[in-house]
């Protein structure tokens, strides 16, 4: 075969040497400076936050964020301590309180280093939930959404939905009922299912179970539109007040309240590489949708959502802080930025670093996730590259 | 080889998209993209299917591949109905067809290196695994002209030829019986074209492959086919042998279609017909002969009564009022 042997010496010297994907987005990245700047606060404050979780926590902490000093009421920062007054084991580790102390003596520093924590686990498992359940819900709605739900399928939403508000309300018996009840129409609707599909046989009654009703994709979208109508801040403020304030149950709730922005990201994504060659011809070569969805789709779907995480974050920062600066977060014994800066506000005349320590930290932070995340999408999103 | 045995088989079938209005999404009217076309395609020949833009030849094709539900009809592909596999049957069956697309661009996924691409469907059917399964990738990537140690590359470092022969190399990788091409020289250059056609060609000897080659370009198709079927508004006009499209069309469509091409021989130049208007819309085709409004030569009958398919000698099929089965002769005069 001379022709082929001719035509591989041809095409190998054609080819350019070896540019990953990878490589590329970073020489544009590399070049945004504010995006680089971003980055490094972004790795810093993530240092910081990791070191601030080990050094805060345990009984006896290396910084106690708790400690109370009556004697060594709002000191500036970098005063050092009394040695009169302070005990050796509540001095601080420095010798000296690097962020001043606020009115009841208690160390800014630890208090920030442990608000630090707080600050990126709830940025991260906040858009963590949200990007799972905007995944899940654009993927379904894109990739499955021309399927019409059937009658059965609203009617066990909406009974395991009622069961859930019961037991929310603490209605439990109530819950129970509703559970069981879905439960029952499930299985009756699979059952019904299986026997219609496989047997052939046809029960009159239950016909009405079949009745095809919306399309997912509407069903999801329509959802969507109504989430985003609700005031996001105001929706946790009231969700909040009904739960138990733990910082867990913030971070839920930010995340349960942020994912439409997602879910249209994905759809969209998937509507049009559903449309693609690359999708069809895995589907002639007989590659399981599973397989298709997880391999070549959310592959090629991934960057935009990456870029709105990013974001997120910062946005889930800035909640959680504004939700502790109103009380309504976690809960006091425990220091948050949003609660430092509460905390300090009183005092904003005669110890102003009480405020501006957390302010501009929560400034500084959400600022460079916004830049890292701009610089993302233009290194990402090849039509935004510059010439 | 042409074998007497029909690999394919397609019996009228239909493909039409609904047009729907309202929220209960009531039907108003469809769209017929594909109505109503019958042909086969025998082991070891390519079909050519040629035809204008929006003519039906994709959908189709997508529906041959079971991609789309059809509306009606049947495909038997080895004798068994395709569209009545469900499953694992139809999983087998997908080893046996495969398709290769027009853009090299959008066929291949950016986020996976070409060995992946091409292993993909080994993988999923469990022909081979690990190092075997490199072995045949790289045996294949080598079979259609490519270097085996571009496995780990991205298909954005290649040109639209090298791309078209990695897309080659994955339709072959689960040995097919049958590849439908969709145009897949259309979107390359001249030169690269030439070199995708003689390696399909090599491939059907070495692999005994049967085509369906579709696409609008006549020269290519007369250089590929062993037959050739011309499509027009979703309705098969005229089935031929190559030679006998060639010399002699019946339909006034191919013969439009063929005067319309260039041909390098000056002395091959004839005069050519210029058919008027544009292609009806296939919301509403127009009845009886779906080419009526555009033909040179239509009479009364062809806008009342629509022409059922007329089978002439050695194989050839013509849907026309004025062809006469016993004395074949185009109605239009060149």
């Amino acid at each position: 075969m001379s022709v082929k042997d001719r035509d591989i010496k041809e095409l190998s010297e054609g080819l350019a040497g070896e540019v990953s994907r990878f490589s590329e987005a970073w020489g544009i990245f590399s070049k945004n400076k504010l995006a680089l700047s971003g980055l490094a606060i972004f790795i810093a404050f993530f240092m910081i936050a990791v070191s601030g979780f080990f050094l805060t926590a345990g009984e006896e902490p290396l910084l106690d964020p708790a400690k109370v000093r009556l004697s060594e009421k709002l000191l500036r920062p970098f005063t050092s301590f009394d040695v009169e007054m302070v005990r050796p084991e509540d001095r601080p580790v420095f010798g000296i309180y690097l962020f001043g102390t606020d009115d009841l003596g208690r160390d800014i520093f630890a208090r920030m280093m442990q608000g630090a924590w707080v600050s990126l686990t709830v940025g991260f498992v906040a858009v963590g939930i949200s990007i799972a359940i905007g995944i899940i819900m654009g993927g379904i709605a894109g990739y499955y959404g021309m399927y019409r739900m059937k009658f059965m399928h609203l009617l066990c939403m909406f009974i395991f939905l009622a069961s859930g508000i019961m037991y929310a309300s603490a209605e439990n018996g109530g819950a129970f009922i509703m559970f069981m009840a879905g439960t029952v129409c499930l299985l009756l609707s699979v059952g019904y299912y299986f026997f219609y599909t496989r047997r052939g046989a046809d029960i009159p009654v239950f016909r009405f179970m079949f009745f095809e009703t919306i399309t997912a994709d509407s069903f999801i979208m329509r959802f969507v539109d109504i989430m985003l109508c609700f005031p996001t801040f105001f929706l946790i403020l009231t969700v909040i007040a009904l739960l138990p304030a733990n910082i867990y149950n913030i971070m839920i709730v930010i995340g349960l309240t942020s994912w439409m922005g997602t879910t249209r990201f994905i759809r969209a994504e998937f509507l049009s590489l559903r449309e693609q060659d690359f999708v069809a011809a895995a589907r002639v070569m007989g590659i399981s949708d599973f397989s298709i969805i997880f391999r070549h789709m959310i592959p090629n779907a991934i960057a935009p959502v990456l870029v709105s995480a990013t974001i997120g974050i910062a946005g889930a920062i800035l909640t959680e802080a504004g939700l502790s600066f109103l009380g309504f977060g976690v809960p006091p014994p425990h220091a948050t930025w949003g609660n430092v800066l509460s905390d300090g506000k009183r005092f904003i005349f005669d110890a102003p670093w009480l405020t501006f320590i957390p302010g501009i930290s929560i400034l500084v932070v959400v600022l460079s996730f916004n830049l890292f995340g701009e610089g993302l999408r233009e290194a990402l999103n090849p039509k935004l590259r510059k010439r | 080889m042409i074998g007497p045995d029909k690999i394919l088989e397609v019996k009228n079938l239909k493909k039409y998209f609904p047009v729907t209005k309202g929220i209960f999404s009531k039907v108003v009217n469809n769209v017929k993209a594909v109505d109503d076309i019958s042909f086969y395609i025998r082991e070891g020949e390519t079909l050519g299917l040629v035809g204008e833009s929006g003519c039906g030849k994709t959908t189709a094709s997508r529906v041959i591949l079971a991609l789309d539900k059809p509306t009606s009809g049947n495909v038997y592909f080895g004798g068994r109905d395709i569209f009545s596999l469900r499953g694992e049957e139809l999983k087998k069956l997908r080893q046996e067809m495969q398709i290769i697309f027009q853009d090299p661009y959008s066929s291949l996924n950016p986020r996976m290196s070409v060995g992946n691409i091409i292993a993909e469907g080994i993988g999923a059917h469990g022909i081979a695994r690990g190092a075997q399964k490199r072995e045949m990738v790289e045996a294949l990537l080598e079979k259609v002209g490519l270097s085996g140690s571009y496995y780990g590359r991205y298909p954005h470092e290649f040109s639209g030829g090298q791309r078209q022969r990695i897309a080659i190399a994955r339709a072959l990788s689960l040995k097919p019986r049958l590849i439908v091409c969709d145009e897949p020289v259309s979107a390359l250059d001249v030169s690269i074209q030439a070199q995708i056609l003689n390696l399909l060609s090599e491939l059907k000897r070495d692999f005994n492959l049967s085509y369906l080659f579709i696409t609008h370009d006549l020269s290519v198709v007369e250089h590929v086919s062993d037959r050739i079927a011309t499509m027009y508004l979703g309705e098969i006009a005229e089935v031929a042998p190559t030679d006998e499209f060639y010399s002699n069309p019946l339909h006034p469509y191919t013969v439009a279609l063929l005067s319309s091409s260039m041909s390098p021989d000056p002395g091959r130049r004839k005069k050519a017909v210029i058919l008027k208007g544009d292609v009806p819309s296939p919301l509403s085709p127009p009845p009886g002969c779906r080419f009526h409004t555009r033909c040179p030569v239509a009479i009364d009958i062809c806008s009342v009564k629509w022409p059922g398919p007329k089978e002439l000698a050695n194989g050839h099929m013509v849907r026309c009022h004025l062809v006469d089965q016993d004395n074949p002769q185009s109605p239009v005069k060149v």
